[in-house]
């Protein structure tokens, strides 16, 4: 049986992510395998983060004996708030993983008090 | 309208229907089952099951492709985070092993870890290739997460076209 896949269609991928967060900044991990950098479009619209990956790999033609990959392109968005600086936002790209930081404002940040 | 998930939201799209929590630690029962109804049709949804692995394997292990090609056997692995050091391949006859360790940069102290889709830990891997392969000519690349193994077939396994003369 000679299988043929394409990477037509809608069909997307789901990153899955790791999120954490501190006082000063939020840093989402999302593995995106086959993505290269100039594959990678990261968009910040409103309130909407948005990463588009498209797979730069091919896909083998021939026999499948086994078939688990999803052969499909990877897309994913977060609603971001008020506190995040729009313009303090990173992207790194290394060996499938992209780590994305996101600078929360210095507003945003908690402030101490002191007591007198 | 969407509830915070986290104490600055970054929110996924995805989970727009979540319910209320009390905190992002607090483990819902019920949540933890729709979590889980989720995740499987997310991952599933447009994917027949692979047949070489359990519905509890998944998932800690990297998804594998084994494809036949004319000249070469192809094994294709998504493997996001690890690193070249930290992976291991061997074969033996006609079967090939992934050892390896997927590895993840640990939040520091004063990081809060909101979210975890992924996994992280050691996995091993061991396919049964095609009689027809050449475990002598096996090249491995590890490239943007995904490895790629070529085998070579043995000659006389290669797919020929014969041109047979009609007198």
């Amino acid at each position: 049986m000679e299988t043929s896949i394409t990477r037509s269609g809608n069909k997307m991928i789901v990153p899955p992510a790791q999120i954490r967060e501190d006082e000063s900044e939020v840093i989402a991990q999302l593995e995106m395998p086959g993505v290269t950098k100039e594959g990678l479009d990261i968009k910040i619209d409103g309130h909407t983060l948005t990463i588009d990956g498209k797979r730069s790999d091919d896909i083998p033609s021939g026999k499948y004996l086994i078939r688990e990959r999803r052969h499909y392109d990877y897309h994913k968005a977060f609603t971001i708030d008020e506190s995040i600086d729009r313009e303090g936002v990173s992207a790194d790209l290394t060996d499938g993983i992209l780590t994305l930081r996101l600078k929360v404002k210095e507003t945003a940040k908690p402030r101490k008090i002191p007591v007198k | 309208m969407p509830d915070l998930i986290l104490r600055r939201y970054i929110m996924d799209h995805a989970n727009l229907v979540t319910r209320k929590r009390q905190a992002p630690t607090t483990l819902d029962l019920w949540d933890a089952f729709d979590d889980l109804r989720r995740e499987f049709e997310r991952t599933f949804g447009d994917l027949e099951f692979p047949s070489v692995s359990g519905l509890l394997d998944w998932p800690a292990g990297p998804d594998i492709d084994l494809v036949e090609g004319d000249d070469e056997i192809l094994v294709l692995a998504d493997l996001p985070g690890v690193r070249k050091g930290d992976l291991e391949l061997s074969i033996q006859g006609n079967l090939l092993t992934i050892k390896g360790e997927k590895k993840r940069e640990e939040p520091t102290q004063s990081h809060k870890v909101v979210r975890t889709e992924t996994w992280v830990g050691s996995f091993s891997r061991t396919i049964n290739l095609p009689d027809s392969v050449n475990p002598e000519k096996v090249e491995a690349e590890l490239r943007d997460g995904v490895l790629r193994i070529r085998i070579a077939k043995r000659e006389e396994a290669k797919r020929r076209a014969v041109q047979i003369s009609v007198k």
